[in-house]
């Protein structure tokens, strides 16, 4: 559980290969992403269409984040996903066989993969755009307070992950499984502590809010052309 | 400001937080150009809290009260706007991965030049300068968490470089440095010399850093006294071991084994961390590991607890088995101490004479079993951690480098403590700056994923660093 939190993490980070695609064309990608993982089942009735609608939603989100992040760094992040989706399975299953009202298993088992690949879609806000443009982005909308928060917060994710992990080894050795959720206390306790201790890096480094966003570069047309492939094939299977 | 004003001077500085006593006391200290000051205190002297005023933070994010002069190149401290004083002074803390404000780290380094230059053109030349003068080429496209101690603090420290101050402050930059951690921050000194920066180190784990200062000051009773001299003077004094005959370790091999590991393997992210580790503890043992950062201390010991499955080989327990880690604060989880002792009798169904025994040992130790255990210094947490281990009945006792953080002679008391408790121990050390072989019945070195059992060349003695630091106090009392 420990490594898989810390694994997690590392989905939110920032790619460092991305300059060469265009602030706009990356949050499209994004957004267009959770769209389409959210709306698989959408138009259509048929399971045949639901399947390869989300086949190809995973096999764009595995390559792009693979090309990115590399495929073990993407395969380990979703195991904590993976706990989530296979109780969430099991319970469904459980309820089909003790008779009561349950969806069929082979909607489990598409529901699932949907949820994996909704929370990949998803993770591409955080992989594709960094926190300067985020940051940016925000301060435009007007949100400028909220612009450096966000930033702070999304900075430490990993450290934070990293105690949580050591902090659920100590307490599971120390007073066993039943009563691991004492692990609260100290991690809020260090959440305190950090927060202070970034509230004076804010203070003494600061943030900018200058950062340049880019309308379009000519990389860009390769996603793009995956928007249209994936679009293509939510048209095709409408009809076809 | 003419070439002989000092980058910093410091004046009857007083200061305290909004609520409790004085921590500063009449503080004085000049820090000429190019001059390196190193201030030694005890854990809670107020090191941290003197950066925190010089750096005006005491003020802005603490609501502390300051009085007293104090001026930067001649310039009084209240009497600059803002900016200034982040410009002029440089603050790298005593955890380095809180002071990024970006995840990547040429990212991180870009922010704070354009935030400095607000131009983006004059940003990314101070930022290529920086790198360059610190030779940070293949860290920068990596992310700050990514990084060892070490490197974070090259990082932060070509950070500083942006915004060329006239002076940079560390706090205890040794803690969580490993013996190579240790050198490459000797370099940085070296460096920072070589470009005339004027340095004041915060720090008690002084002994590998000493000779590279001009002056040493000791930090007690809120004030700065110049202990230089002395300091010089006593490290040439010869030394006899003031060991006690109980102290010396004894590794009879008769003693009953209550844990063995054999053929231990394991595999994180595709390195073999551990490769083939064999060992054998025995009761009453005391048993160091020595191992820089990342060599795997810190999984052995949790494959050792039972918490990690080894990927190959087997461990073998007869005994209970705690943990403590390097972040003790992990380990609490109750308001108060008395609540600390009735949970973990109450987990481990010991009944109320075990509450009534842990109050009373906790009491002989000198707690205050109704403070938090969160407020407690780090070795006070240590040491609370360990009596609560022994509480549980646990004979073996794992802790993860818990001399960080500690004075040498609060390292000496730990040591004691645990002998007096007549416990089975393994303790991981990632330095050896203060060793003592009596202490320990066997010393390991873990690595490359090998544990081989080793005796560490003539070093400084642990009671020898302990006694030094004593004198030096003693010296400024008298």
């Amino acid at each position: 559980m420990a490594s898989a939190i810390k694994d997690f993490s590392y989905v939110f980070a920032y790619s460092k290969k991305l300059d060469e695609y265009s602030t706009l064309a990356r949050l499209m990608f994004a957004s267009f992403m959770v769209a389409a993982s959210i709306i698989v089942r959408f138009f259509t009735v048929d399971d045949l269409d639901v399947v390869v609608r989300l086949t190809l939603i995973l096999l764009i989100e595995i390559l792009i984040t693979s090309r990115f992040k590399g495929m073990s760094t993407t395969l380990k992040s979703l195991k904590l996903v993976a706990i989530f989706v296979v109780i969430g399975a099991i319970i469904h299953l459980l309820s089909y066989i003790t008779g009561w009202v349950a969806p069929r298993p082979q909607d489990v088992v598409m529901s699932s993969i949907q949820i994996v690949a909704l929370f990949l879609a998803f993770s591409l806000y955080f992989q594709l755009i960094s926190l300067s443009e985020w940051r940016r982005l925000l301060h435009v909308a007007g949100f400028k307070q909220l612009s450096t928060l966000f930033t702070f917060v999304v900075t430490q994710i990993p450290i934070s992950m990293y105690y949580a992990s050591e902090a659920f080894t100590t307490i599971r050795l120390k007073y066993g499984n039943k009563r691991i959720y004492k692990v609260v206390v100290p991690l809020v306790l260090l959440s305190m502590y950090t927060a202070r201790s970034l509230a004076e890096s804010y203070y003494l480094y600061g943030v900018h809010s200058e950062f340049k966003l880019s309308v379009f570069k000519f990389k860009d047309t390769l996603l793009y052309s995956v928007i249209l492939v994936l679009l293509a094939t939510y048209v095709f299977t409408m009809f076809v | 400001m003419t070439s002989n004003t000092p980058v910093l001077e410091v004046k009857n500085l007083y200061f305290r937080y909004q609520s409790g006593d004085y921590v500063l006391r009449g503080l004085n200290l000049v820090v000429d150009k190019g001059e390196h000051v190193l201030i030694i205190g005890d854990t809670g002297s107020g090191k941290t809290t003197l950066t925190r005023v010089l750096t005006n933070t005491a003020l802005t994010i603490y609501g502390g009260r300051v009085e007293g002069l104090i001026k930067i190149m001649g310039k009084r401290l209240d009497e600059l706007n803002s900016d200034e004083p982040r410009r002029e002074i440089f603050l790298i803390g005593q955890n380095p991965y809180l002071f990024f404000v970006e995840p990547l780290v040429r990212e991180d380094l870009y922010n704070y030049a354009l935030r400095v230059h607000r131009n983006h053109e004059h940003a990314e030349k101070a930022v290529k300068k920086a790198i360059e003068s610190t030779g940070i080429h293949k860290l920068v496209d990596r992310y700050f968490y990514e990084l060892s101690g070490g490197e974070a603090r090259r990082v932060q420290v070509a950070k500083s470089l942006i915004s060329d101050p006239a002076l940079l402050l560390f706090d205890e930059p040794l803690m969580w440095l490993d013996d190579k951690g240790v050198n490459d921050f000797l370099n940085l000194l070296r460096l920072m010399r070589n470009l005339g920066k004027s340095v004041i180190v915060f720090e008690h784990r002084f002994l590998p850093i000493m000779r590279s200062f001009d002056k040493v000051y000791l930090l007690s009773n809120g004030r700065l006294h110049d202990v230089t001299e002395h300091a010089w003077r006593l490290t040439k004094k010869p030394y006899s071991l003031r060991t006690d005959p109980n102290q010396q370790r004894s590794s009879d091999e008769n003693r009953e084994v209550i844990l063995e590991a054999n053929d231990i393997h394991h595999v994180y992210n595709g390195n073999n961390v551990l490769r083939g580790i064999n060992l054998k503890i025995r009761r009453r043992d005391f048993i160091l590991i020595y191992g820089l950062n990342g060599s795997g201390k810190t999984t052995l010991l949790k494959i050792l607890a039972g918490y990690l499955k080894p990927s190959k080989g087997t461990v073998k327990k007869h005994c209970d088995t705690i943990y403590i880690p390097q972040n003790t604060i992990l380990f609490f989880t109750e308001e108060t101490i008395e609540k600390e002792v009735n949970e973990i009798c109450k987990t481990r169904n010991l009944g109320d004479n075990c509450v009534r025994e842990g109050l009373r040992i906790l009491g002989e130790l000198g707690f205050d079993v109704h403070q938090s255990p969160f407020n407690l210094s780090h070795g006070q947490m240590v040491k609370l951690a360990v009596t609560l281990a022994q509480l549980t009945r646990a004979k073996l006792i794992l802790l993860d480098e818990p001399f960080s953080g500690l004075t040498y002679v609060d390292r000496v008391k730990l040591l004691g403590h645990l002998r007096e408790l007549g416990i089975t121990v393994v303790l991981t050390v990632s330095n050896l700056d203060a060793y003592q072989e009596e202490y320990w019945t066997k010393t390991y070195r873990l690595d490359n994923g090998l544990l081989v059992e080793f005796k560490p060349d003539k070093l400084f003695s642990l009671d020898r660093a302990a006694w030094l630091y004593e004198e030096l106090k003693n010296g400024v009392s008298n």
